[in-house]
């Protein structure tokens, strides 16, 4: 009865079901974002519970991220003569690349699990289907107030988070490398081009997508009690994670195109 | 749509609730299998079964949480089978539902649980309650469970029977016709189970609402047939002792198994019934 081929198809058919399931949360989303009612006060208080709950480690990182990058650098650009270099490279890979993934992935930790288990835990204790019950559409009360928080805020977060980096990288290359500080840091300036701001801001708007939409559709999903809450809080961060990584290479790869055709 | 006044004596025959034909599977496990019934108002509908026979999903198909495969349900003599989520908000009002789970938002105060579509239908719907109204209602349903006092807790303040009533007040605040509850005396102690059964009973003989009282405890659905609630004394009576002139809901039973209807009928006939199946369920 149960045999590899059919094991392995209903595996198979679950995954889709799950990546339609996870489509129709996304255009449900869309579709009633500006429908009334509307949650503001909710929205606010997410904001809060993710923007500022995330600063203090997004600052910690990006700190020593910063630093950590003059420090792998240094080294190289002291040897071939031209040490300024190394404020070109560090602002170029904390904008484009390091600071989008880095901080989306560490807010993803925090926020994908928080909101999967906050969700989850509702799931289980059939409070979503009282919400349901009593008249209130959890898509909008529990699903857009999460993703519109997520979206504003890890791109201010990214943002705090670039020039924290460069600060740390400032310190590193002041204190240990012996660069002259105003030297990196108008290096760092004008390395950033108008293309790079755009790819660093596009990324994170995507990264908090991604980080509160499977937060809240593996949350919605979570089934099986409290260790259903265990589980759905696991594999909300792994998906989230996985998939900021496989979507940052297809922004990175879009949006160098569009550089080129617009000569940005 | 049949809506006689509540109180009259001839109410029991409009029909509230009807499932014609509902049949329901989750992946290959069929839940419910072509399942028909009707609750008329006034009435309550016990519905028996072990665990894991569809009870819950039943109370969820009525409300239209989950669609039926195929079949009809008619709530009120609106038909929700077809009816889009927007749509069955304001005919959910109807219904009132207590879960199993008590299901009672973490994040808000007793007063904020109780008052919970009231707010929402002020705030986001048509509506417009004042707070004054809101506070006088929420203090209604609450006296009316006997936890007044506890209005500005939270529930993680209150035992698991408090909670339970809390769930019963909110499920009364808009003075349903139709009451659904999913084992409200699961995993009560015997003497908080009785409070609840007592509020039940009051709920049935006062006003008059439709029931349907899921249970896998026979003892709670035999003090639900054979009592009535004595307004004087504030507490129950027994049937057919000097309970004369009271009106008293009628009771019917229904049992189910392997997701279809194995007996549905009087308490009498259950008590009565030569059945094997029965028989052990009695026992
Ligand atoms: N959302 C769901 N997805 C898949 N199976 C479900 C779902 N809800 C309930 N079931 C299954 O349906 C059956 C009936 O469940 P339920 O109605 O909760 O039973 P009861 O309340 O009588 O104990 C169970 O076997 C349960 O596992
Ligand atoms: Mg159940």
């Amino acid at each position: 009865m149960a045999g590899p081929v059919s094991v392995l198809n209903n595996l198979l058919k679950e995954k889709v079901l799950a990546v339609q399931d996870f489509t129709l949360l996304a255009w449900q989303s869309f579709r009633k974002i500006f429908a009334r009612p509307r949650y503001l006060a909710l929205t606010f208080e997410q904001m809060d519970v993710i923007g500022v709950g995330s600063l203090p480690v997004v600052v910690l990182a990006s700190v020593f991220i910063g630093a950590v990058l003059v420090l792998q650098t240094a080294d190289q650009f002291v040897r071939f003569g031209s040490p300024g270099l190394t404020g070109d490279v560090v602002a170029l890979a904390l904008v484009r690349e390091i600071g989008p993934v880095i901080f989306a992935l560490l807010v993803a930790g925090r926020v994908s699990s928080g909101i999967a288990s906050e969700l989850g835990s509702m799931q289980v204790t059939e409070q979503v289907d009282a919400m349901r019950a009593l008249g209130t559409d959890p898509v909008k009360r529990l699903v857009i107030p999460r993703v519109v928080a997520t979206v504003v805020v890890v791109p201010l977060l990214t943002i705090v988070g670039d020039l924290c980096g460069l600060l740390g990288g400032l310190l590193a290359s002041t204190a240990v490398v012996r660069i002259n500080p105003t030297q990196f840091w108008v290096r760092a300036y004008n390395a950033i081009e108008f293309g790079d701001a755009v790819q660093g801001l596009v990324k994170p708007v995507v990264f908090g997508l991604i980080i509160s939409l499977v937060g809240c559709y593996y949350g919605l999903a979570t089934r099986g009690g409290t260790r259903g809450v265990g589980r759905a809080t696991t594999q909300a961060v792994v998906a989230a994670s996985v998939l900021i990584l496989v979507t940052n290479l297809f922004i990175t790869k879009t949006v160098l195109w569009v550089n080129e055709m617009m000569g940005w | 749509m049949a809506d006689p006044t509540p109180g009259n004596p001839t109410a029991g025959q409009a029909e509230v609730l009807r499932f014609d034909d509902v049949h329901l599977a989750f992946g290959q496990t069929v839940v419910l299998r072509d399942l028909s019934f009707a609750l008329h108002r006034g009435e309550t509908l016990v519905l028996l079964g072990v665990t894991g026979t569809g009870k819950t999903t039943l109370l969820k198909l009525a409300l239209g949480l989950l669609k039926p495969d195929r079949g009809r349900i008619t709530v009120l003599g609106t038909d929700i089978t077809e009816l889009e989520e927007e749509e069955l908000f304001p005919l959910r009002a109807q219904l009132g539902i207590v879960f199993q789970e008590m299901a009672l938002f973490d994040s808000l105060s007793v007063h904020e649980n109780v008052a919970y579509r009231l707010i929402e239908e002020t705030v986001h719907g048509g509506k417009d309650y004042s707070d004054e109204e809101i506070e006088r209602r929420v203090r209604e349903c609450l006296r009316f469970v006997g936890l007044e006092e506890a209005i500005w807790k939270l529930p993680a303040e209150l035992s698991g029977g408090m909670q339970r009533r809390v769930g019963l007040a909110r499920a009364l605040i808009t003075e349903p016709p139709i009451l659904l509850y999913d084992s409200p005396t699961a995993g009560l102690d015997p003497v908080t189970a009785q409070t609840i059964l007592t509020l039940i009973i009051k709920l049935r003989d006062t006003r008059q609402a439709g029931a349907l009282y899921v249970t896998h405890r026979l003892q709670d659905a035999f003090i639900l047939a054979n009592n009535c609630y004595d307004s004087q004394n504030e507490a129950l009576k027994p049937v057919g002792g000097d309970g004369r002139g009271q009106p008293c809901g009628p009771t019917r039973f229904l049992l189910l198994r392997d997701a279809s209807i194995y007996f549905v009928g009087s308490p009498a006939d259950l008590v009565s019934a030569r059945d094997p199946y029965v028989q052990r369920f009695l026992a």
